[in-house]
């Protein structure tokens, strides 16, 4: 996009090179034979992209990386998570935009020129009966460039990777599942990257992964990069370095840096400050073919889309204003009486935790757990015992404290089964599992 | 007050980092040496006053930061605080700021300096996290002086200012500095951030005022007076400072300027020297504004955009004598009185009326409520439709942004909750371009 900065220099190349500073300004680690100078000089302007995941997975420190080493770049940078509900497990977006000059647009990224999901069950959203502010949200421009970490794979299958239109996406994918076989030997052939996907987004119906993701995302299928992730390795770093990656214009040292800056500032200590730097040296391999992509896509010349946010036409950019008309007041209170909406919303992942029952302590008391939940997740059986709704259970524990005879207890989901040993019903329930469980049964 | 030695070693050039609004707010606390900082959580304020307490915990700064158990509390400590000679500072945002509202009014009478951050959120009902101005324009008529910020920079730059401000005799009133929430208080900017011993140099130590509250001798703030013309005298009193700090705060931006090089006027006028048509805007939406002021320019439109970022005392002539001369002045408001429409509209219109005919044509916007954002192309539209009103006389009536696509969302939200099966998608909002049903 042109710069619009009234402090904007028309430059020519040298000019531009000067900024950043020659001597922070080594761009062949990353950049080999792209710099911050074609980037301008192609017209690409403002920078855009997004990182979305959900709250507990550190995507706001992830935006953070990013914009620091963007910053460190000597771009202004202009870094806005967006968190809703504040709620682990809940859906943030960490938006990102970088220029030479001050950035001046704010607000949503509409139309990012690349994307990163740390967590692949946010695309079950997708599938799903869901207001248009979430739906259309979305959907991206066709040449936008989209990476998707699948985290947990163990083993880790190359990449997958949709060379080219023509190639099937079948195919790659069978690739990969056959590398992600060959690497496991111990395995059921091809089963290993397949289950991973498939078990967590729902996805795949038959076809190509990134050939469906393609279909409701609105990209081309060729911009789409699986990235998977061994369980122990930070997908929202990985996503972080990721675009780092496709922009062409950070270094490594560089993005280094602005992890241990970043993490140091989140307070977390050295160990996760090794996993960091093994998962950016993970996710920089990944990509390396695709580095600086996002330049290569300007080359050609600036796009309509690329040459303003919205292109200037009388219906807003595909969307009209209407007349807010006054509804009757049934409608126009902002009352909630049912909790139908929740339907489609399963938020019973967003816990760390979960309550169980032992059914010898209840008393049936019928009333304490019941009303103290804050989620009207419990209501009692035909029996007069509790029954608890897990889809959206928010794990906060709060009727395992009040129950008085002590018959809730607290599951660590992230703990073996064996840590719950006696408890009924809890056999080999798992955090991820259980999110990515709702996550595909909750919906039509 | 900052701890002793480091400030000498540091040299003299600014740091430029990325901070988000909170933590500009921070450092310009940090930075004017605060004493004292009355404290209450309430989302999305709260890195303020964590950031002060890390700091005030590590000993970079000496002082005090006490939490109270409401706002209404801690705005009555900041007051007295304040009185007692305490360079004082205090954060706060939405519902926590109305509940503070009657101590607003009380200290705003006792004449008392100190500086307050309100990160704008929207009040409920409903409940929401982001930004609008509802919240700080509830307290435009407490006394405090209101500045209003488009950056983080600004928000570092505003709270060294407002001490000095507040503080300065012809003054001597609270100020409140305001940033949107998410769009600036979460969001990170490079910013400048000065250095300390040049920002010492334009904001002295407060160790020499002479009206300070100690133990030993004790006095009465906020007397009842119960009668009408004491108390008028009393209010008149805070009119005329209110009014008068505006040449004051000129005198301060001119040393600012040769601080750090910007300046800080009242209104904050962009391309407007040729314009003909000016969009009207406060806070961060302005940034958002310049953009499509640029991309119109570039189509020829000779537009311009001005925002207050003083909204009290309000800068009325200056405002009078920029707009007085458009075709055409779109104001936006992010806020929204039931029953009469934009705030600031009504506002601005007060200020052009003084101007002699003929006047430019004026409209009026709703929009950013909530956080429900003006995007380039809307601000370009709203531009559109005030050339046509100034060109044809007629001036549409005032527009509650809102597009098909919101619309939609709304009824597909409704019918999930099964609350409006009496609405088809989209009904009955009205479709089209032509303004609110006539
Ligand atoms: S509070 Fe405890 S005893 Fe009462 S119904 Fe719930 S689980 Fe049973
Ligand atoms: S943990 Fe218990 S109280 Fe909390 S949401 Fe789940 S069922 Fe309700």
């Amino acid at each position: 996009m042109k710069c619009t900065s009234d402090h904007h220099i028309t430059t020519s190349l040298p000019s531009v090179v000067t900024f950043p500073p020659p001597a922070k300004f080594k761009p062949q680690v990353a950049t080999t034979n792209r710099s911050v100078a074609l980037l301008l000089d192609a017209g690409f302007g403002v920078l855009r992209v997004r990182i979305h995941g959900r709250g507990g997975q550190g995507i706001k420190t992830s935006g953070r990386v990013l914009a620091s080493a963007l910053f460190g770049e000597g771009f202004a940078v202009q870094d806005a998570p967006h968190f809703g509900a504040e709620r682990r497990g809940a859906p943030v977006v960490a938006s990102i935009r970088a220029d030479r000059s001050f950035v001046r647009e704010r607000g949503r990224i509409e139309h990012p020129d690349a994307v990163a999901w740390a967590d692949e069950t946010l695309l079950g959203a997708l599938r799903r009966k869901t207001p248009l502010s979430t739906s259309a949200a979305l959907r991206l421009d066709p040449d936008a460039f989209v990476v998707v970490v699948v985290a947990g794979v163990d083993p880790v299958p190359a990449p997958v990777r949709m060379k080219a239109p023509e190639e099937s996406p079948e195919h790659a994918f069978e690739q990969a599942s056959e590398q992600a076989s060959e690497q496991a030997s111990d395995q059921t052939p091809g089963q290993c990257s397949r289950e991973a996907l498939g078990r967590s987004t729902g996805l795949l119906s038959g076809r190509g992964p990134a050939r469906t993701m393609a279909a409701t995302l609105g990209v081309d299928e060729a911009r789409i990069r699986i990235l998977m992730l061994p369980p122990e390795l930070h997908a929202g770093i990985a996503c972080a370095v990721a675009l780092a990656r496709l922009c062409g214009v950070v270094r490594w040292e560089t993005l280094l840096g602005a992890i241990d800056v970043e993490l140091s500032e989140a307070g977390v200590g050295e160990a996760a400050r090794v996993v960091a730097h093994r998962t950016a040296s993970f996710a920089w391999d990944a990509l390396s073919p695709d580095a600086g992509v996002l330049h290569s896509l300007a080359d050609p010349g600036p796009s309509p889309r690329r040459a303003g946010i919205d292109t200037r036409s009388p219906d807003l950019g595909g969307k009209r204003w209407v007349s807010v008309e006054r509804d009757d007041v049934s409608v126009a209170a902002p009352r909630i009486l049912a909790s139908r909406t929740s339907r489609h919303n399963p938020t019973g992942g967003w816990g760390t935790k979960h309550p169980v029952l032992r059914p010898e302590r209840c008393r049936r008391c019928w009333w304490i757990c019941t009303v103290a939940c804050p989620d009207s997740a419990i209501s009692l059986g035909g029996h007069g015992m509790p029954t608890i709704d897990q889809t959206h259970c928010k794990g906060c524990m709060i009727c395992a404290t009040q129950c008085p005879n002590q018959a809730l207890v607290a599951v660590d989901d992230f703990a073996s089964a064996e840590g719950a040993e006696g408890v009924q019903g809890v056999q080999g329930v798992q955090g991820v599992q259980r999110l990515r469980g709702i996550e595909r049964e909750g919906h039509v | 007050m900052i701890a002793g030695s480091e400030g000498s070693q540091r040299s003299q050039r600014s740091e430029r980092r990325l901070l988000t609004g909170n933590q500009a707010a921070a450092w310009g606390a940090r930075l004017g040496g605060v004493d004292y900082v009355p404290a209450f959580p309430i989302t999305p304020q709260t890195e303020i006053i964590e950031a002060l307490a890390a700091w005030f915990d590590d000993g970079s700064l000496m002082g005090r930061l006490t939490m109270f158990e409401s706002e209404h509390s801690m705005m009555t400590a900041a007051g007295t605080a304040a009185a007692a000679g305490a360079r004082t500072f205090t954060a706060t945002s939405s519902q926590g700021l109305l509940y503070s509202l009657e101590m607003m009014y009380a200290v705003a009478g006792w004449r008392v300096p100190f500086v307050m951050v309100n990160v704008s959120r929207g009040l409920a009902s409903p409940i929401t996290l982001e930004s609008d101005h509802n919240d700080v324009l509830a307290a435009r008529d407490t006394g405090f002086l209101q500045i209003h910020c488009a950056t983080a920079q600004e928000v570092l730059d505003a709270v060294l200012i407002a001490f000095r401000w507040s503080e300065d005799r012809r003054v001597r009133l609270p100020v409140i500095v305001n940033q949107d929430g998410f769009s600036l208080s979460f969001t990170r900017e490079p910013v400048d951030i000065p250095n300390e011993d040049a920002v010492r140099a334009f904001l002295p130590t407060r160790g020499d005022l002479d009206e300070t509250l100690s133990g030993p001798s004790p006095q009465s703030l906020g007397v009842a007076v119960l009668d009408g013309s004491t108390y008028s005298y009393f209010r008149y009193q805070m009119e005329r400072a209110a009014q008068g700090a505006l040449p004051v705060l000129l005198d301060i931006e001119k040393e600012f300027e040769s601080m750090t090089g910007r300046r800080f006027l009242p209104i904050d006028e962009y391309r407007m020297h040729d314009a003909e048509m000016a969009i009207v805007v406060v806070g961060s939406l302005g940034t958002q504004a310049m953009v499509a002021v640029d991309e119109m320019r570039a189509e020829g439109v000779r537009v311009g955009l001005v925002r207050p970022r003083v909204l009290r005392p309000f800068p009325r002539n200056a405002l009078a004598l920029t707009l007085g001369r458009m075709r055409g002045v779109a104001v936006v408001d992010q806020d929204l009185s039931p029953g009469f429409g934009g705030i600031l509209h009504g506002e601005i219109a007060a200020a052009l009326y003084a101007r002699p005919e003929p006047r430019p044509s004026l409209t009026s916007y709703i929009g950013g409520l909530g956080g429900r954002f003006v995007s380039v192309t809307e601000f370009k539209r709203i531009v559109d439709e005030t050339v046509v009103a100034s060109i044809t006389g007629h001036v549409p009536p005032p527009r509650l942004l809102f597009t098909d696509e919101e619309a939609r969302s709304i009824r597909m939200l409704q019918q999930i909750a099964d609350d409006a099966p009496q609405y088809e998608l989209g009904a009955p909002f009205a479709s089209g371009l032509e303004g609110d049903r006539a």
